[in-house]
């Protein structure tokens, strides 16, 4: 589903953020994204949407490589769920929000409005339709992010971070949400609890470079290799 | 004193998002087609500024419109008059030059005389009122979207509409970020006071520099969720046979008004 061959990314600053990285990720996979702060997770979603000009290398998603006639197409396959929500939300009111991606598609509104209030309804967040986004908790706030990311049914998802700020209960309620997507996920995360329950796959990236890739139990129980990942 | 000082931030955010929230309701006027409603604000705007400078009672009559559309369309007259009153004092202040250089004397209705700068100061100020008053009743009586749809049906370019929503959704941007640099301001500051005034061009400089990234992030969401700036999304919208019959009637009753003096009639009748 999503294909990254030896991708390279460079910051306008000269910031090398990744350093020939290659990754697969298959249809349906649910991977974790693992590494301490700086390893480049974030940019590599970013790259991966187009958001940071590749240096060299390739993406694919579904098969579509990334080039700037595809960008519509890639953005249409891979939704991504930002880090802060504050970032992502920003309409006046939860249901706009929800609703933006599907009016960007060109989805005609009484179709928008139908698909929002089920989506909306399936998330949750039904309550919430007429608030603003900037006054709801974090909790709130991220299932609002994931329930407009995912309103356009992409094939890929990517999350960075989706339970970090969250207090337990938040936490477990959108890990739980995560976790009964039907879609091909790939999760940047720092908490292992979550990546071990709902990633049975992971890919540890240390200074821009895969590091490892395998089962997350598996490399989880590898002492040496947290440690020398900034993961333990 | 710092606690109020914060919830500045957010009654300022609240008052952004005010007239938002009331763009959303159900009446019969929030129903009526955002081109009609921009087009008759238009033809309003044009009645008022074209009267002249000293013509202070024909102007009286158009006091209605934006009482009647305030009534109709369920909006407080309070919040609609303290918005109003944020564009008097810059008003105010470029008209005060008439009131100086203006003194020749005018008769009034029963006699009474003022100098041609009081009149014309206070027909300013009645422009500068009826005008920002039809302007915030369109907007408490059609979301944002609905207005750049209705923009975009005059004709007007994606990217003049694309700029009026982005303005207005940046501003609460802006103030988002003021309000988390004033909190890590006052709770590090020793007398818990207003941000001093030598730290003002460090605070405004900071303020562009994380606005800005912000907006960068915030478009970026956009970008990932198929948002394209050159193909701006805005609803479908059409205008019934009803509703332009009725914005000729009312763009003709501007006209009548601006060339007969309703008011000076009905003073005519009791004098």
């Amino acid at each position: 589903m999503i294909s990254i061959e030896n991708l390279s990314v460079r910051y306008p600053d000269g910031t090398l953020a990744i350093n020939g990285l290659s990754l697969e990720i298959k249809d349906g996979e649910s991977c974790a994204l693992l590494g301490e702060n700086g390893a480049g997770k974030s940019s590599l979603f970013k790259a991966i949407l187009g958001l940071l000009p590749i240096e060299s290398g390739k993406i694919a998603i579904g098969g579509v490589e990334l080039t700037p006639k595809n960008l519509r197409e890639i953005r249409k396959m891979a939704g991504m769920v930002f880090q802060n929500s504050d970032d992502q939300l920003f309409s006046a009111t939860v249901e706009d929000d929800v609703s933006f991606g599907l009016r960007n598609c060109g989805v005609p509104e009484s179709e928008t409005r139908e698909k929002c209030a089920s989506a909306m309804e399936k998330f949750l967040v039904s309550h919430l339709k007429g608030r603003s986004p900037q006054r709801l908790s974090d909790g709130e706030k991220k299932r609002v992010a994931i329930c407009a990311t995912v309103i356009t049914e992409p094939k890929a998802l990517l999350l960075d971070e989706p339970t970090a700020q969250l207090d337990p209960r938040a936490r477990r309620e959108i890990s739980e949400l995560i976790g009964n997507l039907n879609l091909t996920r790939l999760i940047a995360t720092h908490d292992l609890d979550f990546a071990k329950k709902y990633c049975p796959t992971c890919a540890i990236l240390r200074n821009g470079k895969l590091r490892a890739r395998g089962a997350t139990s598996e490399l989880l129980a590898d002492g040496a290799l947290m440690l020398e990942c900034g993961l333990a | 004193m710092s606690a109020s000082k914060t919830g500045k931030f957010g009654a300022s955010l609240a008052n952004l998002r005010s007239l938002e929230s009331l763009a959303t309701r159900d009446t019969p006027l929030h129903r009526i087609s955002p081109t009609i409603k921009i087009a008759a604000t238009f033809a309003y705007i044009v009645a008022v500024v074209s009267f002249g400078v000293y013509d202070f009672s024909g102007l009286l009559p158009f006091a209605a419109y934006p009482i009647i559309v305030a009534s109709a369309g369920e909006i407080p007259y309070g919040l609609l008059f303290k918005r109003t009153l944020i564009a008097l004092p810059f008003v105010a202040f470029a008209g005060t030059a008439n009131i100086i250089f203006d003194r020749a004397p005018v008769e009034l209705a029963f006699g009474l005389k003022i100098t041609g700068g009081m009149l014309s100061f206070a027909v300013l100020i009645l422009k500068t009122l009826l005008t920002v008053s039809a302007v915030l009743v369109l907007a408490a009586t059609t979301p944002l979207n609905a207005i750049a749809s209705g923009l975009k049906r005059f004709g007007l370019p994606c990217i003049l509409v694309l700029q009026f929503v982005m303005t207005w959704r940046y501003l609460e941007v802006l103030i988002d970020e003021a309000e988390r640099m004033f909190h890590a301001y006052v709770l590090r500051s020793p007398d818990g006071k207003f941000v001093k005034f030598k730290d003002w061009p460090m605070m405004a400089g900071q303020l562009f520099l994380r606005a800005y990234d912000r907006a960068e992030r915030v478009y970026g969401a956009m970008q990932c969720r198929g948002f394209d700036a050159r193909r701006i999304h805005t609803h479908n919208i059409r205008e019934t046979g009803g509703e332009i019959f009725g914005l000729i009637l009312f763009a003709a009753a501007c006209a009548a008004l601006r060339c007969f003096n309703l008011s000076a009639a009905v003073g005519g009748i009791f004098s």
